[in-house]
Order: structure tokens, then C-alpha cells, then sequence
């Protein structure tokens, strides 16, 4: 995939120096970088603070971007990294701080039946149960189902096989879905439940 | 979006389709029902709609702008940039310092430099290179020490 030309040359407007091109660079790119880092790590100021430092190295490194890659690709690796790095210094915070959900309005797309799933209620399932993930594995769910980045994506963001990505995310399901099952029963809607037969 | 989705949505490529598709997805419950009953876990995928507060986002801009400071891109720390930690320089100067407390312990008390006559016998130079290269050359009697602080090399 082929990178927008907008976003290429305000890399290389940045990389020269110049501040006006790098701060749209974070606006447009922070949303991802934060929600990113969060879901990693769990707590919203733990992911500020590594959101900063993201693009603080960035700043720094952003001459050394080789145009022939993708950059989501190399933000999202430094994003990991320093998420990564920041969960095994501080640790787990354990406290339960939901990002927003998506505005109503955006919603609104036709007439579809049925109960709108809470995602404040997802969001604490998926907070607590994924505690229970090594960070790699942690990482590799979150930028596979939650970014719907491809494997081979992630692997490159990693530093890991593709091979590596699969088996950690194959482990990572499994535990979460196990963990919903025994604890979160309620995420999914009565009636159609594994072994019901309907 | 009309239709419903099936196990497809959860695959999608980021953009605007895969976002529709998880939106009807989360007001939908008969196809979020269909699809969470073989694989509960890929609802996780929902929380991509979920977005930080703008006053968070905010603050990481403004954190961002006061802390860039006067530095311009790629000038900030090379030894670290380029991957040589801090403790570099530190671990030179302790091994020096190591080979300076040796060669004061080398043969009888009586024999080694007074501190007076260290000076005369010890020359250092430090030479800046056009680069960023720095060369210490360090010459202790008939010892003789060269080290070269290059941020642009690659260990």
C-alpha cells in the first residue's frame, strides 16, 4: 500500500526542520498513537505520556525515514516499543478508564435492529482480560483486531515473523475468549451462544 | 450500510468501509450474535470505534510543541540515536581510570611517578575532526591510548 502523498511530504517538510508540517503530522496521527498506546497499556495517562515520547523520538528520527516504507508501519513500531517498554517499567495500573465512544451521529448509518453494544462495557472486559496477555501477544491483538493492521505489517512493526504474529495471536484469542466466556458471558447475545444451536 | 456484515468485517483494511462495518456491528446485535458466537474475542475489534477525548489529544500537541524546544530534527543526542548508550563514554572513562590506577601499581612504591612528575610525562590531546568525530589521544610514559567519540558510527 502505497503512502498518501500529503502525508509524504510533510514528512519531508518535518524532517527539515520544519515545525508546522511536523505538528500536522501529530494531529493527524495522534488519535492512532494514543488509542493505540492505551490499548496497550490500560491506563489514558500512561498513554499521553507515550504518545509524547512517540513523537518527541519522532522528531528526532524522522530525518532517517526511508520513504520506500510505509510510515503507519514505522509509527506503529515506535508506539509499541515505547508502550511496551513504559508497561514493563510502571506495570499494570489496573484502573479502568474507557476511551469515548464514537459520536451518535456517526452512527446513524441505516436501520439496524437490535441492542447497540456498550463499548464502555467492552472496554473494561477487554482492559481486564487482557492483563492476563504478555505484552507481545497484547500487542500483536491489538494492532491485528482492534487496527486491523495485516500480519505481515505487524510483523515488520514487531521485529518478529509473521509466523511469530500468528502464534501470538492464535494464544492471544484464545485467552480472551476464554475469558469471556467464564466472565463476560453478557458480551455476547442470548440465544446464539456457542452450543445453543441457533 | 444496508445489509448485514458477516466474519468479513473483521478482516477489513482500515478505512472507511471496515469503520461501517464495525458500526453496524455494534448497533446490530442478530449479526454481532452471529458472529461473537464462534468467535466472542473478534468483538474486541469494536473498540477501534472507540476514540480518545479531543482535550487528551490536545494536550499531547501542546506537550509535544513545548518540549521540541529549539532542537531541530535529528540533532538531539546522536550518541543515543545512534544506538550507543550513555554509559559508553562513562565505561571509557572508567577503564582509563582503571588503567591509570595499574600502571601506579606497577613495580616498588619507590619507583612509580611522583605526582609532581606525572605532567611532564602525560600528554593528552583531543582533536575535533570536520565530522562530529572527537579524537583523545592519551599518552601516559610509554603507554599510549587513542579513542575516537564517532556519533555517526554504526556498532
Amino acid at each position: 500500500m502505497r503512502e498518501d502523498s500529503g502525508i509524504s511530504e510533510r514528512i519531508r517538510a518535518a524532517a527539515a526542520g520544519d515545525r508546522e508540517a511536523f505538528g500536522a503530522i501529530v494531529r493527524e496521527k495522534r488519535a492512532q498513537v494514543v488509542r493505540t498506546a492505551f490499548q496497550i497499556t490500560g491506563d489514558m495517562e500512561d498513554a499521553k505520556d507515550v504518545a509524547q515520547g512517540v513523537f518527541l523520538r519522532l522528531w528526532k528520527v524522522l530525518s532517517r525515514f526511508d520513504p520506500g516504507r510505509r510510515f503507519d508501519t514505522w509509527l506503529y513500531r515506535i508506539t509499541v516499543n515505547a508502550a511496551i517498554d513504559h508497561l514493563r517499567q510502571a506495570g499494570p495500573k489496573g484502573t479502568i478508564q474507557p476511551l469515548s465512544a464514537v459520536p451518535d451521529a456517526e452512527a446513524e448509518t441505516g436501520p439496524v435492529p437490535g441492542r447497540r453494544l456498550d463499548l464502555l462495557e467492552l472496554q473494561r472486559a477487554f482492559l481486564r482480560l487482557a492483563a492476563r496477555l504478555g505484552t507481545k501477544q497484547r500487542a500483536v491483538f491489538v494492532l491485528k483486531e482492534i487496527e486491523g493492521r495485516e500480519t505481515a505489517e505487524i510483523a515488520e512493526s514487531l521485529g518478529v515473523t509473521e509466523s511469530t504474529v500468528r502464534n501470538h495471536l492464535h494464544q492471544a484469542r484464545r485467552i480472551l475468549r476464554e475469558g469471556i466466556e467464564r466472565e463476560y458471558p453478557g458480551l455476547v447475545p442470548p440465544g446464539v451462544r456457542k452450543g445453543n444451536g441457533s | 450500510m444496508s445489509g448485514h456484515v458477516g466474519p468479513e468485517a473483521f478482516d477489513l483494511a482500515p478505512g472507511p468501509d471496515r469503520r461501517a462495518a464495525l458500526v453496524h456491528l455494534r448497533d446490530c446485535a442478530p449479526c454481532r450474535a452471529r458472529l461473537a458466537a464462534e468467535d466472542p474475542e473478534r468483538l474486541f475489534a469494536l473498540l477501534a470505534l472507540a476514540e480518545p477525548a479531543a482535550s487528551d489529544l490536545e494536550e499531547v500537541s501542546r506537550a509535544v510543541a513545548s518540549r521540541l524546544g529549539d532542537a531541530r530534527p535529528g540533532r538531539i543526542e546522536a550518541w543515543r540515536e545512534r544506538g550507543l548508550p550513555r554509559a559508553v563514554p562513562v565505561a571509557a572513562a572508567v577503564a582509563l581510570f582503571a588503567l591509570l590506577v595499574t600502571l601506579g601499581d606497577r613495580g616498588p612504591v619507590r619507583d612509580a611517578p611522583s605526582v609532581a612528575a606525572l605532567p611532564s610525562r602525560a600528554d593528552v590531546r583531543v582533536t575535533e575532526t570536520a565530522g562530529a568525530a572527537h579524537v583523545v589521544d592519551l599518552t601516559v610514559g610509554e603507554t599510549q591510548i587513542v579513542m575516537i567519540f564517532d556519533p555517526g558510527l554504526e556498532l
